[in-house]
């Protein structure tokens, strides 16, 4: 994720060391999400993934599972706009490099990429919910979960946050990942600010998708495809969803293709998922 | 014109040369040598605290694990670390599981240390190999308890000092002692990591037990439950043992009303007049944890995933710097200790150094299996786990009291 992580908390003054304390749990949480999700740290569980995905499937937990049901679930409702098989592409591309990045990906034998030339190596990833694994079914695939990792983290920070009882915060991933739980002091909900809109959450997430916010240069958002061309760069999308997975999904894909948002709006409401912009 | 051939074949021979005269070979590289275990080993894991679900975690990934059983007696807890070992079923203690019936095949003790010895004890004397965390235990006599249990019971036993298992620090052992660094001239290490030690609880009956560690009645403090890993890495480094420890403590940012120091330093006796100086705080997180070895010919400094030499500028050349990567401390220039440095230099990797591609937990618990299906030597021997929780436990009375503390070296004697 290799970003900035904040949480206001809400609590009597008497509580303050044991919100701390519990501020260090959540933190604790969210850096097990980057340890375990980072495309970046050669000892993640994604780096382990995307090296020996093809031959053995990566056991999940629950919590892992629960990350990949939304990134399958987000995948198929947006025919494909979110996809976290981006990896090759997004460091053929340059992306990573140009924030100082680099990627931990397998390389490809030259037999293979013969195969399948182009960015797009052959096969797919697959999630199977009853082994609780995800699996390659050729060398091609290598994810990049920065489109939904945050959320899932913030997602987690909440569960966490809840089961101490604390009914009143607000946590944010890099700005663009927001989540609310409960209510500002005094007040009905969270109030953010989004590009000068005024966003309400309550036990809500939202998330702001930007294809230009990362280069100059080229969208750093891709549409997945034969070629992963760049979105284009004045593409945004802002999103509430119940989960900040959720919205960080359905954010990047709708970036990627603002056309979805018309399609699938019905499947959107049916998922709570509100668009905003 | 250039002849990439040509080119390509003298970086070879370079890269050949380098092999030979470091004597390195691929196994100490940071790739895992392909392990498929033939049976898989039922485990129980006791202690579902954040420690104990990172065990849970990396066994549930682990080909050769099952994780059929979590205990801890919170509530809470319990419910977390089946998050992480979906596979398995919550009991609120190791007699539970023994009372279930439950086909066990190995437990990992991973509860407060205080409480290891019980659990050990009743493991080993139901023939189940066991897997004990650092500091083994709080007392001289719990530790020597362990470890006759853990010589008579004919079964395997690892305790979790995790730097012996993990390829950098093997590589880097090799490398030291080997001469690399010529005689030791004295050591140093720390600990800092910013934290306040308080574990909330869910519910608050249990916020005394949880915070076992900011008791000093219970705990060894920041000296045992920090330094017995790194003074686990002296002693392999160096076959040394202490024979006094002088040290102190205070308290410099947590003034919540705890008696346990946020702050300790230590001063460690070894042969031949070398000294450790030792830190830790939870007060401040600069340069977080390292481990530093000081010799006529040069320095290496050991940070779990990272390693590095600085040389003396009048050391002999080694050969493998040709190829390493460099990092620079200030005005000091450290050369990446890497393994398999040839090799990575031929893809032009190595400028950057390369990091472990595992967690080094997820190493331990793998030579743990090994030991337990294959009788493979545990990576760390009841032996040397006694060893460094007895230098923890003087060197937590030596923080207690301010005094001198000496160490009796019979516990050190080989046999």
């Amino acid at each position: 994720m290799g970003t900035t992580f904040e949480l206001v908390l809400v609590a009597e003054r008497k509580e303050r060391g044991r919100l701390e304390a519990i501020a260090e749990v959540v933190f604790d949480v969210i850096r097990e999400v980057e340890s375990r999700w980072s495309l970046f740290l050669p000892s993640s569980r994604l780096a382990l993934l995307n090296r020996t995905g093809h031959q053995q499937a990566l056991a999940l937990d629950a919590d892992d599972l629960a990350l990949f049901q939304v990134a399958s679930r987000v995948k198929r409702d947006s025919g494909g706009a979110f996809e976290p098989d981006v990896a090759r592409a997004m460091d053929a591309a340059g992306h990573f490099a140009a924030r100082g990045l680099a990627a931990c990906l397998p390389e490809v034998s030259e037999g293979a990429a013969a195969e399948s030339p182009g960015p797009a190596l052959a096969g797919t990833w697959n999630l199977d919910e009853l082994s609780c694994s995800v699996s390659f079914s050729g060398l091609g695939p290598a994810l990049d979960l920065g489109a939904i990792a945050k959320g899932h983290a913030l997602d987690l920070a909440v569960r966490e946050l809840s089961e101490y009882a604390v009914d009143a915060a607000l946590l944010h991933g890099g700005t663009s990942s927001v989540v609310a739980l409960g209510s500002a002091p005094g007040q009905e909900a969270w109030t953010v600010d989004v590009h000068g809109h005024q966003v309400r959450l309550r036990d809500q997430a939202l998330a702001v998708s930007d294809a230009g916010s990362q280069s100059a240069h080229d969208g750093h958002i891709l549409i997945p495809g034969a070629q992963f061309i760049a979105a284009d760069v004045q593409n945004t999308a802002a999103v509430v969803a119940p989960s900040a997975a959720l919205a960080d999904a359905w954010a990047t894909a709708l970036c990627a293709n603002p056309e979805l948002a018309q399609a699938a709006s019905g499947l959107l409401l049916e998922q709570n998922v509100k668009l905003l912009h | 014109m250039s002849n990439p051939t040509n080119l390509g074949r003298r970086s070879f021979l370079q890269g050949a040369s380098a092999i030979g005269a470091l004597g390195l070979s691929p196994a100490l590289g940071f790739t895992v040598p392909t392990w498929h275990p033939s049976a898989v080993t039922r485990v129980a894991v006791i202690g579902c605290g954040p420690w104990g679900r990172k065990i849970i975690s990396e066994l549930h990934g682990l080909e050769g694990a099952e994780v059929v059983a979590v205990a801890d007696p919170v509530a809470s807890r319990r419910k977390a670390g089946l998050r992480k070992g979906p596979t398995a079923t919550g009991y609120a203690s190791l007699a539970e599981i023994s009372e279930a019936k439950l086909d066990v095949q190995a437990v990992v003790i991973a509860t407060p240390s205080h409480l290891h010895t019980e659990l050990v004890l009743e493991a080993l004397d139901a023939k189940l190999p066991v897997y004990c965390e650092a500091p083994m235990a709080t007392t001289p006599s719990d530790v020597k308890a362990i470890e006759a249990a853990a010589k008579t019971a004919g079964v395997p036993f690892t305790c979790g000092l995790l730097v012996r298992s993990n390829p950098l620090y093997a590589h880097a052992r090799n490398f030291v002692r080997s001469g690399a660094i010529a005689d030791f001239v004295g050591f140093r290490a720390q600990h800092h990591e910013k934290t306040t030690w308080n574990s909330p609880a869910v519910n608050r009956a249990d916020e005394k037990a949880l915070n076992w560690r900011l008791d000093p009645e219970l705990s060894l403090g920041l000296a045992g439950e920090f330094g017995v890993h790194q003074f686990d890495v002296i002693h392999w480094y160096t076959g040394m043992y202490p024979s006094a420890v002088r040290g102190g403590g205070s308290i410099q940012l947590h003034r919540d009303g705890r008696k346990m120091h946020d702050t300790v330093q230590l001063d460690m006796e070894y042969p031949g007049q070398r000294m450790l100086r030792y830190d830790a705080t939870i007060a401040n997180s600069f340069q977080k944890r390292f481990e530093l070895f000081h010799g006529t010919a040069g320095a290496v400094k050991m940070a779990q995933n990272a390693g590095w030499l600085f040389k003396e500028s009048d050391a002999p050349t080694i050969g493998f710097e040709v190829y390493a990567g460099r990092q620079y401390f200030h005005d000091e220039e450290g050369i990446t200790l890497v393994a398999d440095a040839t090799k990575l230099a031929a893809q032009e990797r190595i400028k950057n150094g390369v990091s472990l591609q595992e967690p080094p937990l997820r190493f331990a618990l793998r030579a743990f299996l090994l030991s337990v299906q294959e009788g493979a030597e545990p990576h760390c021997s009841v032996t040397e786990g006694a060893r460094a929780s007895h230098v923890a436990i003087a060197a937590a009375a030596a923080v207690a009291s301010g005094e001198r503390i000496e160490i009796d070296p019979a516990l050190f004697k080989k046999g």
